[in-house]
């Protein structure tokens, strides 16, 4: 399959990021290092104002001249946004820093049966952008960008095509440096083709290994090394708010916005996360860290909200919120959940989800589940644990009557009471130095209470249990 | 053709009719203790409030509905029980232990609103829960989680908070007795409350009933001293 590229030159990204609508007034982005107009609006243009001009003619051209300092971090960031929007419809993307996307299109031609479907479906995936483009096909990555950047905007894969068309570029529009370009024109070379019908072996005895390079990866004959994009493996979300707030109730309002971004990101993932983590940066003190949890994992982003909001409920805010940063670093595969489809209807939720609700109002420490330990020591026999901790039933017999309700600690028996079974000696334990020694009764106070006491050998006695 | 067979059915790649699982059946109710005093005994009535002292056999009187509710594998919910429950006694009644969950909330508002997300959750079958003052709205909402969630709430409550009448479907006071309770049903929805009666407990629980007094055996005959 003969390779294929597909080039896309955003020339105006950082213009484009900031103004969404139509602005009033000429808008020019200045890089201050070459004092150059390097993006500028239409309505800058209809006055004069070019790219490649000095601040001083740009002002001078127009008084309410709106300049913007050039950010190429803001371009990276966009770029990666755009990548990551282009991802879903296809799959080989680079980026070419500072403005330009380059894809590999030659394996998803089979996918979308053909180029113009292709290159419909990519542009329908743009085009809610509303951003500035260029764009062209080529035979090399070079090739691809040099087409778009000088206007072609041209989609074909016809290689001859390709190739006329980049044979008659001009010099100027490549990345050859501007002094090589005048060299070679001092030597009557101007356009590309007068380079490309030269044979390689020709063409590095006369000029320098850079131009030869150059060439070569135009043509296609050199390698060169593509590095491909892949979508982030966590997702980590900032937002900036708009106003501050400084109501934690209204703070759903955009948690809401990310935690839909989130869903996105998962489903498409087929992952499910465990915990979230918030930050809110706040106006004059540090960033306020919330984490929600669900024990078993969860996608959609209306399960998320019920859980969150029950957080925000005990969140105080001290200073008001101007940015919110969700952070995912945990996610689990999702299992498929078994339900009977003849038990019938099966609730809305299953047993995990209730419990992370449970314990995102009451907190982790309000919540047990119970276990038996192979012990003979009432104390130990039975305990508290972290809720489904075992799945297993156990089953071993438990030696004899056990009351429902354990006292702790233990009450000393101030009253009278008849003894009805007994005793039990519970003597063990010297293993671990909590060692008993005590003789278990079941016994019945006047109220009717069945309680269940015990002696120590220094005929002490504790009311240990009630048989309820 | 045989070997064939076997081949395939070994593979799992056919089955016989006679390997699948049988449809669960529509479950029996399992009988109750409280059947022949109360009518539905206690599986009928949804919301059961029970007002007792600590002790004297509140738990015991329900245990085996609870173990009965627990066949289909749903959660048992503990909500602010005065003391800590003893896995043994439950293992014993037979109830799964791997479903038992027992919450300690801060306050009583925090009890009410995990009784109500366990109950319309669909994932608890019963939910046991200790609350003094408890309002009519907040039994009304109770009410409408159990149906939601097809779940039994049972309300624990000392005998000196019966202030008023709540609506409830089966309103119980235990008191202690030597043959094990002795209960006074003051409301029971859809009938007339049955006048106070003695839950004998002493097949269940032979070792929690009072011995009996030792009646005067007949094959001792009196003997009157001649006068």
């Amino acid at each position: 399959m003969t390779p294929l590229w597909l080039y896309l030159d955003f020339p105006s990204l950082q213009l484009d990021t900031l103004y969404q609508e139509q602005a009033s007034n000429p808008v020019i982005i200045l890089n201050k290092e070459h004092n150059q107009v390097i993006q500028l609006n239409t309505l800058a243009y209809h006055h004069g104002i070019r790219v490649g001009m000095g601040l001083g003619s740009a002002a001078a051209l127009h008084r309410d001249l709106q300049v913007i300092e050039y950010r190429q971090e803001l371009e990276a960031t966009k770029l990666a946004e755009i990548a990551q929007w282009l991802y879903f419809v296809t799959s080989d993307i680079a980026f070419w820093s500072p403005n330009g996307l380059l894809l590999r299109i030659q394996h998803m031609l089979s996918m979308y049966g053909g180029l113009p479907s292709y290159w419909q479906a990519l542009n329908d995936r743009l085009s809610p952008l509303k951003l500035n483009i260029g764009y062209a096909c080529g035979t090399s990555p070079l090739g691809a960008r040099l087409l778009a950047r000088s206007g072609h905007n041209l989609i074909s894969q016809d290689p001859e095509l390709l190739r006329e068309k980049v044979s008659l570029c001009a010099l100027e529009q490549t990345d050859l440096p501007q002094s090589m370009c005048e060299k070679l024109a001092r030597v009557g070379i101007r356009r590309l083709k007068e380079l490309m019908n030269v044979p390689p072996g020709e063409l590095a005895k006369r000029f320098d290994s850079q131009l030869v390079t150059y060439i070569g990866k135009l043509q296609g004959t050199f390698h060169h090394p593509v590095d491909f994009y892949h979508p982030p493996a966590v997702f980590n979300q900032y937002l900036e708010l708009m106003y501050e707030i400084d109501s934690s109730t209204i703070l759903l309002q955009p948690i809401k916005r990310l935690l839909s971004d989130l869903e996105r990101f998962l489903r498409l993932r087929d992952k499910l996360a465990t915990v979230l983590e918030f930050r809110f940066s706040q106006r004059d003190s540090d960033a306020l860290s919330l984490t929600v949890s669900s024990a078993q994992g969860e996608y959609q982003a209306q399960q998320w909200q019920s859980l969150v909001s029950l957080k925000l409920e005990n969140l105080e805010l001290d200073q008001p919120v101007y940015g919110i940063q969700l952070a995912v670093t945990h996610m689990i595969a999702k299992e498929a959940q078994v339900n009977d489809l003849f038990a019938g209807k099966q609730g809305q939720m299953n047993h995990r989800q209730l419990l992370s609700l449970l314990q995102a109002r009451l907190g982790t420490n309000a919540v047990f589940g119970l276990q038996l330990r192979d012990d003979f020591r009432p104390e130990y026999s039975s305990s508290y644990c972290r809720p489904f901790e075992r799945l297993e039933k156990q089953n071993w017999p438990v030696p004899t009557l056990r009351p429902s309700l354990l006292l702790a600690p233990h009450r000393p028996l101030n009253e009278k009471v008849s003894l009805l079974q007994g005793p039990e000696r519970i003597q063990t334990g010297w293993w671990d130095h909590q060692a008993i020694d005590r003789d278990y009764f079941i016994a019945r106070n006047i109220q009717g209470q069945w309680l269940w006491v015990y002696r120590t050998r220094d005929n002490q006695w504790y009311i240990q249990g009630l048989f309820s | 053709m045989n070997n064939l067979l076997d081949h395939l059915k070994n593979k799992g790649w056919i089955w016989q009719a006679d390997f699948t699982r049988p449809l669960p059946i529509a479950k029996q109710p399992v009988p109750d203790d409280l059947d022949e005093y109360v009518r539905g005994g206690l599986k009928e009535h949804t919301l059961v409030e029970i007002h007792s002292q600590i002790g004297i056999g509140e738990i015991r009187l329900l245990l085996p509905r609870l173990a009965a509710n627990g066949q289909d594998h749903r959660l048992l919910v503990w909500i602010a029980p005065p003391h800590q429950i003893n896995g043994e006694c439950l293992h014993q009644a037979g109830v799964d232990l791997s479903r038992v969950l027992i919450l300690h909330p801060r306050d009583g508002k925090d009890a009410l609103w995990a009784a109500e997300q366990c109950l319309k959750s669909g994932t608890c079958h019963s939910v046991l829960l200790w609350h003094g003052d408890i309002e009519v709205a907040q039994v009304k909402r109770l009410q409408q989680a159990c149906q939601q969630g097809r779940a039994q709430l049972f309300l624990l409550r000392t005998r000196q908070s019966i202030s008023q009448s709540l609506p409830v479907s089966l309103s119980l006071q235990l008191e202690a007795h030597a043959e094990g309770l002795q209960i006074k049903v003051t409301k029971c929805r859809g009938s007339w409350p049955p006048a106070p009666f003695i839950l004998n407990m002493r097949q269940r629980w032979p070792k929690l009933c009072l011995p009996q007094p030792t009646q005067p055996s007949a094959n001792v005959i009196p003997l009157h001293r001649a006068s």
